[in-house]
């Protein structure tokens, strides 16, 4: 390197590097003052509600899933992770041509039957739920048995009457259930899985706890019946004698093989 | 100034000359294409498994938040966090922008938020470290010092040398994001608004001043803020490099401590004290994005004073241990 071209080079560096601290002075002002008092720097706007255009729903030729719910459409207590959901976009891949896309699974575990309708009066919600022609979902297991589960030895939650009241509450909330995902979706073909009853080999809870399931199954298969596009896939009998063997440690949630036989059930009734 | 001048040639040429600032260059070009590689990777896998539509992708994020948040498990530090997060997230889709729009400028923003607290006060290091040690090390300070200048015109010329190089340091990192990113995502997305201005007040995000800026705006904003904090490291590291003979010595202890602080700062929450350090104050740009800072009571006002204070402090030890010492062997 010669001395001139030292001297160029250093006073191009010095240029940059005194443009480039002005620049970034100038940014610090302006991120300061935007930080103290919002949207006073030049350019800002305010944010205004926009709704997502949906494309026109999916028409035959594909599946488009959407799942919501609690904790079993979520897959709780399969060690695979996969719970019914995924066994079912799976099988269903593997019985027919069509393409078959999981498109959201939107369960989150420990929801109950109101916290689901108030979910779903939200719109980012419901932007998924329109572009589905499936929905799958499952509701009701906490209603029922959440304080049970916490307490599940302690017979105090567990009397007949109190479960009893809990399903006639739950089973109004179930309706604006399907009521929240009609509204935004008026075709697409609703599944609701049945409950089962975790407790059929707890000796004191056998009984009270079919009738209960049994009421809220009932209830449900009532609204269900109204809309032609909706069917209730039951697990009840599933479960009845098999709680050891599809039941997991949790003694609440499905084990993978529990969840593998709701979804074979899924599949038969909608492929 | 006018016998300052030289002086801020002659350092400028020593810098270059040491070749140090081309180790950071090619940091640079060798480390942003393999986070670009990586971050292609994740966008292709998403794009795929969420049938090319970014809001199915972003309601499975919130979907997933909202789970982790049912759990015992997670510390209740975490949860708050998340539910920040979570807000903020339905948020953006609420108003149908997508937070992650894939291109040069979004992995630019996101990059230089993670750089912040240690990738890029790193850099700073390499020029900050032996601008003064080198010469004690290589024995030259004795020429230095015996030329007719003022000591405290000698170190303020390496000062200002080093606040220019700060600053290139700091375009530099973003221009070469920008550019090497935008290879593979595109060069656009200029105009791409931001949301910024979330009030937090415990988990609750408060919506009222939240407002749109353009994504360069934003940008400009978010350099700015993280310039400040270079140059307080710049500060440190000058004192460190003048308190300290050797060069390695001095970038291992600036290195150990930034280090630390990155540690610290994920345990902050239960040591409240630690807010005082200037390494948990490092991230100013969490509060342009409205992320919760370490400990509780934080604001940008504390955060800066935090950080202009260990800057002055660090330059006042270093002006006065230079000019008062004895320069002997």
């Amino acid at each position: 390197m010669n001395r001139k071209s030292t001297s160029r080079l250093w006073s191009w560096i010095a240029l940059f590097g005194l443009l480039s601290t002005l620049v970034l002075a100038v940014g610090f002002g302006f991120g300061v003052a935007d930080i103290l008092s919002p949207a006073s720097v030049p350019f800002t706007e305010m944010p205004s509600v926009q709704t997502p255009p949906v494309k026109e729903t999916a028409q035959a030729d594909e599946w488009l899933i959407a799942t919501i719910g609690d904790s079993l459409t979520r897959g709780t207590g399969d060690g695979t992770g996969e719970g019914y959901v995924r066994r079912v976009v799976k099988m269903l891949d593997k019985v027919q041509d069509k393409p078959v896309t999981l498109l959201n699974n939107m369960a989150v575990n420990g929801m109950r039957a109101d916290q689901l309708s108030e979910r779903l009066n939200q719109e980012s919600i419901g932007y998924v739920l329109k572009k589905a022609n499936i929905v799958l979902l499952t509701i009701g297991g906490n209603d029922l048995f959440q304080s049970a589960r916490s307490e599940q030895f302690g017979d105090q939650s567990l009397n007949q009457d109190t479960l009893l009241a809990k399903a006639d509450q739950g089973v109004v909330h179930l309706k604006k259930v399907f009521a929240g995902i009609r509204k935004w979706n008026p075709d697409a073909l609703i599944v609701y899985v049945g409950l089962y009853n975790p407790f059929t080999d707890l000796e004191e809870m056998r009984e009270i706890g079919n009738n209960v399931v049994q009421k809220w199954n009932d209830a449900a298969f009532q609204m269900i019946n109204k809309d032609k596009n909706m069917i209730m896939v039951p697990t009840f009998d599933l479960f009845q004698q098999n709680i050891g063997m599809y039941l997991s440690s949790d003694h609440f949630h499905p084990n993978g093989d529990g969840y593998q036989a709701i979804a074979e059930r899924i599949v038969q009734s909608i492929r | 100034m006018s016998s300052l001048l030289p002086l801020i040639q002659n350092e400028t040429i020593k810098v270059l000359k040491k070749k140090r600032f081309y180790v950071v260059l090619l940091i640079l070009i060798v480390l942003i294409p393999v986070f670009t590689y990586a971050q292609m990777k994740i966008a292709q896998n998403n794009r795929e498994k969420f049938n090319q539509d970014w809001r199915l992708e972003l309601q499975q994020r919130i979907t997933d938040i909202q789970n982790t948040l049912g759990s015992d498990r997670v510390p209740e530090e975490w949860k708050k966090y998340r539910r920040i997060m979570l807000q903020q997230l339905q948020y953006y889709l609420d108003h149908d922008v997508n937070p992650d729009e894939p291109n040069g400028v979004t992995f630019t923003r996101t990059f230089m938020d993670n750089a912040v607290t240690l990738f890029i006060p790193l850099l700073v290091m390499a020029i900050a470290s032996d601008i003064v040690s080198s010469e004690r090390s290589t024995g030259t300070i004795k020429m230095l010092l015996t030329r007719p200048v003022r000591r405290w015109k000698v170190l303020l010329s390496k000062w200002i040398v080093l606040m220019m190089f700060t600053g290139i340091i700091v375009i530099l990192t973003a221009l070469l994001a920008y550019l090497i990113s935008g290879m593979v995502f595109g060069y656009g997305g200029w105009t791409f608004p931001i949301f910024t201005g979330f009030a937090l007040s415990g988990t609750e995000v408060n919506f009222d001043t939240v407002h749109i800026v353009p994504s360069w705006m934003y940008m400009l904003m978010q350099c700015g803020l993280i310039w400040f904090s270079s140059v307080v490291v710049a500060a440190l590291g000058f004192m460190i490099s003048v308190l300290v003979r050797s060069t390695a010595a001095s970038i291992v202890t600036l290195m150990a401590t930034l280090i630390a602080g990155s540690i610290l700062y994920n345990m902050a929450s239960s040591w409240p004290t630690a807010k005082y350090l200037f390494m948990i104050n490092l991230k100013l740009t969490d509060y342009l994005a409205g992320t919760p800072a370490p400990v509780e009571g934080m604001s940008l006002p504390f955060s800066l004073g935090v950080l202009a204070v260990w800057g002055i402090a660090g330059l006042f030890v270093a002006f006065r241990v230079f000019t008062k010492q004895d320069i002997l062997n």
